[in-house]
């Protein structure tokens, strides 16, 4: 398989073995699970200043603190989980869909078209995805979907890079050639012939960008352009609490350990994806 | 209708090499000259590399080709992409190596009623004339429902068949469809091809690299070296008299020679200056095959020899052709 | 953490998310001759009359220029500084300031009152050649108001008004009123910023843009060669990275630390945290032209809503007061029984609000999304939202907010911070309030309401009133009648920059540096 910038970028992790490769699944489906029910298993509404001193220590009623304004911290992380994963799961999925669509053209049709769409993405690519990202949040304004969105954006490139590489794979291949002997147009040789069997490689692929998407989103959340406060965004948690680190020092380092904790979890079920795929 | 099925006027096959525009080309079709009659069973042959392939694929135009290719008198590359489309379901190919040819994500039904839809057959009756074709090609309506790894390159090469003879064609290329196979089964695909040829009244251009099995089957055999066509006619004659050296080689030398044996061999007279290695890319100027002919002359590394009518039938393009007399 | 912890060991616990700034400090820190200062950022053009950058405008050319007058934030008035003393006419119009004899800029080009009129001509005549692009200095000294400028014999530069500006002498410590070398403006004209020379205590030795000023101590400074002879200007714009840099010792004085550290540093050995008064206040500016607000009982609900206690807790953990109305306690013109203008109470507001018909009106609140803004942000929205209204809070980044700020058909609310180069009492009125002022005009849209005639009459009658006194007394009715009968803001708190010091160094001047003024002539090394 073709490497991707966001590739080059990993860091190599080690490789599980045995019961641990389970771990990060299970670490991966808790997180989604406390996602989903936040709401329900969240002890305190996440934006409501719930009457404690601020910056309270660890205790039974509150097991992270509180923050500065007095809201439970646990349960602002709670809710903090689902707009991460709504980022960079929402965020891989457009860039799949939408640099998927472009690196099918650009593979199958080949020729000029191909030449002039991979130009436009290596101009893309010369960008830093950060700076691509935010270029888009300072043009958008400053919202959970429009981080979504920005961080979609700055991974099409990569997906249309990569799109491109499996269907130009595939397209030499000669049921691609029966195909179009049998009288079928492009769109049907897109959708119908290679698409199919460019899915599973991408789809692996997608499941790694998901951890680099989720720290594109915290480092931006991190600069302000994320959610607007109240709202729990883990990535804006690390900011507010990065000023207290001196008399607070969990106020930043909580919500900075549940972002590493998605990210790497989801960088081992990646590679172990990759692995089956024989990537 | 009268006249040749096919008529091909210079048709010239260049591959872009390396990517991006305006790139240089490799020759993969010098300009070529050919007719197909109705009915009968075109062979072609010549080493790996000779551009059979090439030719088979320009000539149903599902590769980039200029000249003109006539089918059943209408002129095909300058047709227009819906024009082509109609075009497409009278001319077939089935390919060399059913391992690819097949996409591995369908069924062999979605495969064949994809094709069936495609020529306009109703939905009601598609499943029933899938099941007729996978007949016909010596399979049981068991498969429909089958992904193609399930099923042995044999069969593979079967279900290929029932897809290109879904469309109806007029005409099908066969691009050395049996040597991918296994020698077992070699035979009975070659003779389910001929039956079928006979039974619906085929044309059919059967590319092989095997002269041998060709001059069995085949009324003519055109004979490719580099990219050119070097000498045709009917199969009889150049089994028995062939009248270009490199005919007489390939007679003479079954299985003909892997290129990489023939070009370890020009390489080795190339260190000793003996002869020069021809090269699609720079081509040489007088005739491909004088390096490596015994009577080549010294127009022959000058001029490259166009075809010419030969007195025993058929056609060659060489200045110093065998069996004149 | 266990408060004996030591600044080195402090320093080590944080230097990993701050060595790269740390890294660029040169060693000049602690010989006892080098006082570091932490710039939030440094353009490297000092021109006066125009704005450039923070860290230009705001701390070096404080500490190396100097103007007429020189407020020193001990006492309330104007002292003497390139003017050795002033006489004003009877009808309180024409000023002449009688120059300190002897005095020379830094490139020993003596000071005279010809020298002075040079620099004050530059402000006003538009076809001098050495003017910059969208000079407001001339607004920042009266504008329309000055008449004139005329030097009646060698040492007396005379400043001519059309009425009576008793606020003229405190606009002369701005520091877009310092004076320029003639020399300097004949040689380098337009670009006097990038080769600036005047006659602060400091001179500059060397700037590197977005790095450092490094600056020498001045022989012939009227107030005397100050007693640290170099102060290196650092930019440091991370509040961690000061800390890091304070608790190393890498950085002498800062007034840039966030509010939230500032009981940490003070229990730090080394490091002190110097007491100054409140004189920024912060404003919640209510655009009378919405709908919504355009009712003075919905505003004055909008006042009584927040929740000031939660702001001075949670926003500057202790370190801001309890407003009165327009004026700070620390200046002329503010009364205690302002407090009660600025009252903060749910149930009155809901009540209000009730009577009003205007319980969950939605309104928009335009903020700044770095330093503490975020924070009252959100306190300002729960307060509201527990009255009754319906508030969201747009962050926005500094240009986007400014352009909105001034625009009343781009915000609703908007946070509007005010604090004082001069604390003269008239500084928190006209700038802000007087019809003129795009402000008035912008921000609140005020010059819609009836009242407002009245308003720029009580201003100009303050401001006429000569006698500290009876001007005093002013200002406290303006406060009143402000709240009263207008309410175009609501008073959040009052707050100040705390100011951390390195116990290396004493006589800082705390109060300047609580409100963006940066003296530093009288630091000198502790023994
Ligand atoms: N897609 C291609 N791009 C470039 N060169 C090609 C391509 N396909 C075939 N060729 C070259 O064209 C020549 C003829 O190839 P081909 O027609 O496949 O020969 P054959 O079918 O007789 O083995 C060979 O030299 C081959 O390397
Ligand atoms: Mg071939």
């Amino acid at each position: 398989m073709p490497t991707t910038r966001a590739d080059q970028h990993r860091f190599r992790l080690p490789t599980l073995t045995g019961a641990l490769r389970l771990l990060p699944w299970l670490v991966v489906g808790l997180l989604i699970f406390a996602a989903i029910a936040a709401p329900l298993i969240a002890p305190y509404d996440p934006i409501k200043n719930v009457g404690s001193p601020m910056l309270a220590p660890f205790s039974p009623g509150h097991p992270f603190g509180t923050d500065g304004f007095g809201r439970d911290q646990f349960s602002r992380i709670l809710h903090g989980l689902g707009p991460m994963m709504f980022v960079s799961v929402g965020a891989v999925a457009l860039a799949v869909a939408v640099g998927g669509a472009v690196g099918l053209i650009s593979g199958v049709m080949g020729g000029w078209l191909d030449w002039m769409i991979m130009r436009a993405v290596d101009i893309l690519m010369s960008f830093p995805l950060i700076l691509a990202a935010i270029l888009v949040l300072v043009a958008l304004g400053a919202s959970t979907f429009n981080l979504m969105l920005a961080v979609a954006i700055s991974q099409i490139p990569i997906f249309a890079r990569l799109t491109r590489a499996l269907a130009a794979g595939e397209v030499v291949r000669d049921y691609v050639m029966a195909a179009r002997a049998s009288g079928f147009g492009m769109l049907h040789v897109m959708v119908s012939e290679v698409a199919p069997n460019i899915l599973r490689p991408l789809l692996v692929q997608a499941t790694s960008v998901v951890a680099v998407a989720a720290l594109t989103a915290a480092a931006l959340s991190y600069l302000g352009m994320g959610a607007r406060p109240p709202e729990p965004d883990l990535g804006y948690m690390v900011k507010e609490g990065q000023e207290l680190i001196f008399i607070a020092p969990e106020q930043t380092i909580l919500p900075g350990l549940v972002i590493a904790i998605f990210v790497l979890a989801i960088s081992f079920c990646g590679d172990q994806l990759n692995e089956r795929e024989g990537g | 209708m009268t006249g040749p099925l096919v008529q091909i006027e210079n048709l010239t096959v260049r591959y872009p090499l390396g990517g991006g525009l305006g790139a240089r080309g490799v020759l993969g079709l010098a300009p070529t000259n050919l007719e197909v009659q109705r009915g009968e069973l075109l062979a072609i042959v010549g080493e790996s590399g000779s551009g059979k392939t090439t030719l088979g694929r320009a000539m149903l135009r599902l590769i980039p080709a200029e000249g003109a290719i006539h089918f059943d008198g209408t002129e095909i590359i300058g047709l227009g992409r819906r024009e082509l489309a109609q075009m497409r379901s009278r001319m077939q190919m089935i390919f060399q190596d059913p391992y690819s040819s097949l996409n591995p994500q369908k069924t062999v039904g979605r495969t064949l009623s994809e094709v069936l839809a495609h020529v306009g057959i109703p939905r009601a009756e598609r499943r029933a004339r899938a099941e007729e074709l996978l007949s016909q090609v010596g399979l049981g309506a068991d498969a429909y429902p089958r992904l193609p790894r399930a099923f042995s390159g044999g069969q593979r090469q079967r279900i290929a068949i029932a897809r290109a003879l879904a469309t109806g064609p007029d005409l099908v290329v066969a691009d050395e469809p049996v040597s991918a196979l296994d020698v077992s089964v070699q035979a009975q695909v070659v003779n389910l091809l001929l039956d079928l040829k006979a039974e619906r009244g085929l044309t059919m251009v059967f590319i092989s690299h095997d002269l041998g099995l060709v001059s069995a089957i085949a009324d003519r055999i055109g004979v490719m070296y580099f990219g050119r066509l070097v000498e045709i006619g009917p199969a009889a004659r150049l089994s028995r008299s062939p009248a270009h050296p490199y005919t007489a080689l390939l007679n003479d030398s079954m299985p003909p020679p892997s290129v990489a044996a023939a070009r370890a061999t020009l390489e080795a007279a190339a260190q000793t200056g003996a002869v020069e290695l021809p090269s699609l890319m720079d081509p040489p100027r007088g005739c491909p095959f004088a390096p490596r002919c015994g009577h080549a002359s010294a127009s022959c590394r000058e001029t490259p020899p166009a075809l010419h009518p030969h007195p025993a039938g058929g056609l060659v393009a060489c200045h110093h052709p065998l069996n004149t007399d | 953490m266990n408060t004996s912890i030591t600044r080195r060991q402090f320093a080590a616990l944080m230097g990993g998310t701050t060595v790269a700034s740390t890294l660029s400090l040169p060693a000049f820190a602690q010989d006892g001759k080098t006082l570091v200062f932490a710039l939030p950022g440094l353009v490297g053009n000092f021109e006066p009359h125009t704005w450039v950058g923070f860290g230009d405008t705001v701390h070096v050319m404080d500490t190396v220029a100097r103007g007429l007058t020189h407020m020193d934030f001990d006492n309330p008035l104007p002292q003497p500084a390139v003017a050795e003393s002033w006489t004003i006419s009877d009808d309180g119009t024409v000023y002449d300031f009688t120059i300190r004899p002897g005095l020379t800029f830094h490139d020993d080009t003596p000071i005279d009152a010809a020298a002075v009129k040079r620099t004050f001509d530059r402000m006003f005549d538009e076809t001098d050649p050495t003017r910059p692009d969208a000079s407001f200095a001339a607004d920042n000294l009266g504008g329309a108001n000055v008449k004139g400028f005329d030097t009646p014999d060698d040492m007396t530069f005379r400043i001519m008004l059309n009425a009576p500006d008793a606020a003229i002498l405190g606009r002369l410590t701005r520091p877009d009123m310092i004076i320029i070398s003639p020399t300097a403006l004949e040689q380098h004209g337009k670009e006097i910023g990038l080769n600036f020379v005047s006659c602060g205590p400091y001179k500059i030795s060397s700037v590197t843009p977005n790095e450092r000023a490094v600056l020498e101590a001045f022989d012939n400074f009227y107030g005397g060669k100050p007693a640290i002879e170099r102060v290196v200007m650092q930019v440091i714009p991370e509040p961690v990275a000061q800390m890091t840099s304070l608790a190393s010792g890498d950085l002498d004085v800062t007034n840039l630390i966030p509010h939230s550290n500032v009981d940490r540093l003070e229990a730090m050995p080394g490091i002190r945290i110097e007491q100054s008064a409140a004189f920024i206040s912060l404003t919640l500016a209510m655009n009378v032209e919405v709908e919504a607000l355009s009712n003075i009982n919905v505003r004055r609900a909008v006042s009584l809503a927040v929740d000031r206690q939660a702001i001075i807790d949670e926003v500057f953990f202790g370190k801001a007061e309890m407003p009165g109305y327009i004026t700070p306690a620390a200046e002329q013109g503010y009364a205690p029984e302002h407090m009660e203008l600025s009252r903060s109470d749910t149930e009155a507001a809901r009540a209000l609000l009730e009577e009003a018909g205007a319980v969950g009106t939605e309104l928009t609140l335009i903020s700044e999304n770095q330093g503490f803004w975020p924070r009252l942000g959100q306190v300002v929205e729960r307060s509201l939202n527990e009255a009754g209204f319906v508030v969201t809070v747009e962050y926005l980044d500094t240009g986007t907010f400014n352009a909105q700020l001034f625009d009343k058909t781009a915000h609703e609310l908007a946070f509007v911070q005010r604090s004082a180069f001069f604390p003269d009492p008239d500084g928190r009125f006209s700038p802000l309030y007087g019809s003129s002022t795009s402000a008035a005009q912008e921000i609140t849209a005020q010059t819609s309401l009836p009242e407002q005639a009245e308003l720029d009459a009580r201003i100009a009658a303050a401001n006429a009133e000569s006698d500290p006194e009876a001007r005093g007394r002013l200002y406290v009715e303006l406060n009143t009648f402000m709240a009263e009968q207008m309410m175009p803001v609501a008073a959040l708190v009052n707050t100040f920059l705390p100011v951390a010091v390195s116990d290396d160094i004493q006589g800082v001047n705390a109060n300047a540096l609580g409100t963006y003024r940066t003296f530093l002539e009288n630091a000198a090394p502790a023994n």
